[in-house]
């Protein structure tokens, strides 16, 4: 997982819950990084589970949520780090079918080793648009995260809905329908 | 709590710094990552750069060589731009067009190419322009800087761009053109070369035309098509046999065809059938076709058109068959004719005979002879032109009958030699002592074919002898042998070259103003046709001014009768007398009447007539005659006819012989006589002499005592030998003198104690001894070349044989006792010469 994923992490549990919980959660978790995050490295993915899982447990917040929350506020970081990559896509749903077709092509080829999740994204009309998702990381939650946050972006409306393809959360269907 | 914070600070500040260096290796790594990258990328730069540069300089290389290429060629090689403004040219151009290329690049490609040509060459530009073709090649001729012609072929690409309208548009030409002056001479002669053949084959009207193997038609020629009618679609795949050929001449081709296959050319006619059905003859000029191999792949043929040729050939022979038939008519037209020509003759020559027994001055004789030669003259040459005429028109028959050769050639030995008496020419016979048979041929033949050779010796022969010998040749089949005989002269005698003339018709080889050679020049070409009729040969030897000597041979078959010594041949024709004889005359011609009538009178033969074939019968039954004359154009009953008549019907003269007088030309009137069952013919105009001896042969009489005395002084005259027979001693002794000497020696002993003898026999008028010596004198007199004395001595032999001694016997006892002292004088003279 690329690093600009952690230090983002640990900039948002900072802002929200203040430095003390960062120390905290990154103490209780069994880090090879130690902690110690930088955004052009490459971490596991193990790590963010554990961080996400030690937050959960000293906020008594949600999974789901700590994940959609942190998905939102990954989206903004993005789109402020990589602004040149948002060049001509102008909709949330363009957006979308670029992920797979273009964004993450770009990705590839910065970081060779990047571990990416795999999309597969529809057109179904102008306003309803298909999402399939699989993850050996299983955060699908995430994925609605950064939905969200994208449709912030281009001050869009939608309604998400997310359904399971398989239960370990491997694959995920989402159907994103525009509502204005 | 201050520690607290402190603690948390410092592992902040712990992690911030982990951070930074983790942060700066990673950037470090991609520093050196990004070195190595651009160390690489610098390094695949260069590589690129060198290869540009080699590409570059091979480029140039390559350029260059083609430019060389391009510079150097024979070809015109050239581009003009989208205008067809000359872009490029190469030196060839200037070579060839003899323009600088400065002239050159102000002019435009139509300009080069000549006036004739303009259109064509703009028409077929335009033409690629529109079709977009890219490619092509065409030739015209092009207009050299001083006005002469060069033949260019042009292969020429033509570029085309695709404009933003998606439309071709022509964006220039590069072409490449070649000098074919010679190529297209030679293909302009070639032509010419054909169109002439062709003009000249379809102007003669020879028909070509090409077959394959199978006799499938492959290619035919508009004068083929015009000669049969066909177009040359109902023609090409179908086969020549089936369509042309009418059956009958299908194994003409067919062997034609064999021979084509070999590869041989032949000619031959057929019949060909055209499209309307007709039929044509063409003559067919047949020649194989090769391919490159040499093999047979077909033939041509070259058909000309004969039926003019044939319809000319049936004409001429149709022409032909009218002349011939023509001619045939002719021919028989003479035959008949020679009674008519030959009656008025007869009296003729009869009539003169009877006028020299009119008294007839020395003068009036003197005529007499003339007419009498004159007419004998014209006879015999009517009579050649009859006989040519007989065998050209093939109507000479050879009559096989059993007869006398020896007598025949004895006969006319003794005809012969009379005639010669008066000259220097003695008569030799020499037979052949193996010949003593009758012998089967055709007597009469035989004795015209001596005849006319011995006339001729006798012609041209002045002094020394003729010598006429046979001789048993070889033998040719059962009994049968060639009989060979020849007739030797010492006369004039003539060159090769005149010898190879001498059988031929109409020609004679003497001087023409010679008197010799009076005739129809016919004579011996009759002869040749008579020997050869008869499947023998005739040929002659000679020598000028030594003589010439002709041979023939004849098949004869040899009977197994022998030859009776005694028979007529043997007495003389002068002395016949008759007593008590009648003959019938069958005659309708007055002049030929009084003739005969004349002839009989005065030798006291009792005669009745006839004036035709009828009134001959009906008198021949009426009373007995010896013999019968009987003319055999007569009106109401031919002669023939009556013949028939009189030999079948029971009556008094159905054995009597009966002699054919005849105007007509010898052979068929014969044969017809014989098959009428006629005994003899005897050919008007004949002399009283040969009356004479046919009536003795056929009477058989006794010989008339009594002679007249004019004929006594005739023959006083001819039995006396003026001088010795040289010709005849050569023939004895040839060169061998002494045994001449031996002979003359004992003559001289031994003759004139006969000669007392003699004269004391007489006395006593002891006529048989008297014979006896005569017949023992003869030989010496006959060696001595005394030969007119051994005759008289013969006749006085003979006479005394018969048994009654005669005025004329004691005539000739008297002539040979008078001139022997003379006759005995040139014999010792011949003896002091030796």
């Amino acid at each position: 997982m690329k690093g600009i994923v952690f230090t983002e992490f640990l900039e948002m549990v900072e802002e929200k819950f203040g430095y003390a919980v960062v120390d905290d959660i990154i103490s209780k978790s069994e880090l090879p990084s130690n902690g110690s995050y930088t955004s052009v490295g490459t971490y596991s993915s193990h790590e963010m589970i554990q961080l996400v899982q030690n937050l959960h447990i000293n906020s008594g917040i949600p999974l789901n949520v700590l994940y959609e929350v942190f998905g939102e506020y990954l989206f903004g970081s993005l789109s402020r780090a990589y602004g040149q990559m948002f060049d001509g896509i102008t909709s949330s749903f363009d957006m979308f079918l670029a992920i797979d077709q273009n964004i993450h092509v770009q990705v590839k080829k910065l970081y060779p080793d990047a571990e990416l999740p795999r999309f597969d994204v529809n057109l179904i009309d102008e306003n309803n648009l298909k999402m399939l998702y699989w993850s050996e990381r299983k955060m699908g939650d995430l994925a609605v995260g950064l939905i969200k946050g994208c449709l912030a972006h281009y001050k869009e409306q939608a309604t998400i809905s997310k359904n399971l393809l398989s239960e370990d959360g491997k694959s995920v269907e989402f159907i994103i329908t525009k509502t204005k | 709590m201050e520690s607290e914070e402190i603690l948390l600070l410092k592992r902040r500040i712990e992690r911030e710094r982990q951070s930074r260096k983790e942060a700066e290796r990673i950037l470090e790594v991609k520093a050196l990552e990004l070195y190595t990258a651009n160390i690489n990328l610098q390094k695949l730069n260069e590589g690129l750069e060198n290869q540009i540069k080699n590409r570059t300089a091979d480029l140039e290389k390559s350029r260059a060589r083609y430019k060389e290429l391009v510079e150097s060629a024979n070809e015109i090689v050239y581009e003009v731009d989208v205008n067809f403004k000359l872009v490029y040219i190469n030196p060839a151009a200037c070579h060839l067009l003899l323009y600088s290329l400065q002239d050159l690049s102000k002019k435009t490609f139509l300009e080069l190419v000549d006036d004739s040509h303009k259109e064509t060459v703009k028409n077929y530009l335009i033409k690629c322009l529109k079709e977009k073709t890219s490619q092509g090649y065409l030739e015209f001729p092009a207009k050299k800087k001083n006005g002469d012609i060069i033949w260019l072929g042009q292969n020429f690409q033509l570029e085309f761009k695709e404009s933003d309208d998606g439309f071709l548009t022509f964006n220039g030409l590069k072409a490449m053109a070649r000098d074919i002056s010679e190529i297209h001479s030679a293909q302009l002669e070639l032509k010419l070369n054909e169109e002439k053949y062709r003009l000249i084959m379809e102007n003669m009207n020879l028909g070509f035309m090409e077959v394959t193997n199978d006799g499938k038609i492959t290619r035919v020629y508009q004068a083929l098509c015009n000669m049969t009618g066909y177009n040359e679609n109902e023609l090409i795949g179908k086969s020549a046999e089936e369509i042309f050929l009418p059956d009958e001449f299908k194994s003409v081709m067919h062997n034609q065809s064999l021979k084509r296959e070999q590869g041989e050319i032949s000619a031959y006619e057929v019949q060909i059938i055209k499209k309307d059905g007709q039929r044509l003859w063409v003559l067919i000029s047949g020649g194989p076709i090769f391919n490159q191999k040499g093999e047979v792949t077909g033939s041509v043929g070259i058909h000309y058109d004969i039926s003019d040729l044939k319809r000319v050939q049936t004409e001429l022979a149709e022409a032909k068959e009218v002349a011939e038939a023509s001619q045939m008519a002719e021919q028989e037209f003479l035959a008949n004719m020679s009674h008519e020509i030959r009656t008025p003759l007869n009296a003729v020559i009869g009539m003169a005979h009877l006028l020299y027994d009119t008294n007839p001055s020395v003068e009036q004789i003197e005529y007499l002879d003339i007419i009498k030669n004159s007419a004998n003259f014209l006879h015999a040459l009517i009579s050649d032109v009859l006989d040519m005429a007989k065998i050209e028109a093939r109507k000479v028959e050879i009559k096989n009958a059993e007869f006398d050769i020896v007598g025949v050639l004895k006969s006319i030995h003794r005809t012969y030699e009379l005639k010669s008496q008066g000259k220097d020419v003695k008569l030799i016979l020499d037979l052949d002592p193996q010949i003593g048979v009758l012998v089967i041929g055709d007597e009469l033949i035989f004795n015209q074919i001596l005849n006319n050779l011995l006339s001729n010796a006798e012609k041209f022969t002045d002094t020394g002898y003729i010598k006429l010998s046979t001789e048993l040749n070889k033998k040719v089949g059962e009994n049968m042998y060639m009989i060979r005989v020849s007739v030797e002269d010492t006369g004039q005698g003539m060159d090769q070259q005149k010898a190879e003339l001498v059988f031929q018709k109409f020609k004679q080889v003497h001087d023409k103003s010679s008197s010799k050679t009076k005739g129809t020049g016919l004579g011996l070409a009759i002869v040749k046709e008579l020997i050869e009729l008869q499947g023998g040969i005739i040929g002659l030897k000679s020598v000028p001014n030594k003589g010439t000597t002709f041979f023939f041979e004849l098949p004869f078959e040899l009977t197994s009768k022998k030859i009776n010594e005694n028979s007529e041949r043997e007495f003389d024709e002068k002395d016949l007398q008759f007593n008590n004889i009648n003959v019938l005359i069958a005659e309708d011609n007055a002049l030929n009447l009084k003739y005969l009538s004349t002839l009989l009178r005065k030798w006291d033969i009792q005669y009745d007539y006839a004036s035709d074939g009828r009134e001959a019968i009906r008198i021949s039954k009426l009373r007995k005659f010896d013999l019968i004359l009987m003319d055999i154009q007569m009106p109401n009953l031919n002669g023939y006819e009556a013949t028939i008549s009189i030999r079948s019907e029971f009556g008094p003269n159905q054995k009597t012989p009966i002699i054919a007088l005849t105007a007509s030309a010898m052979v068929i009137e014969k044969d017809k006589a014989s098959d009428a069952g006629m005994n003899g013919v005897l050919t008007k105009p004949f002399t009283p002499d040969q009356l004479k001896r046919t009536l003795n042969k056929y009477l058989n009489k006794e010989i008339e005592k009594s002679e007249e005395n004019a004929e006594n002084n005739k023959t006083e005259e001819v039995l006396i030998d003026n001088q010795i027979n040289q010709a005849i001693l050569i023939d004895y002794f040839g060169r061998d003198v002494d045994f001449k000497k031996v002979v003359f020696e004992t003559f001289i002993e031994e003759i004139e104690s006969q000669i007392e003898e003699f004269k004391v026999l007489l006395k006593g008028k002891k006529w048989s001894d008297l014979g006896e010596l005569a017949h023992k004198m003869k030989p010496s007199f006959s060696m001595v070349g005394l030969q007119k004395t051994e005759s008289l001595l013969k006749g006085i032999e003979t006479g005394i044989i018969m048994g009654t001694i005669t005025k004329e016997i004691e005539s000739q006892i008297d002539v040979f006792l008078t001139n022997f002292p003379q006759t005995f004088n040139l014999v010792k003279e011949e003896y002091n010469n030796l």
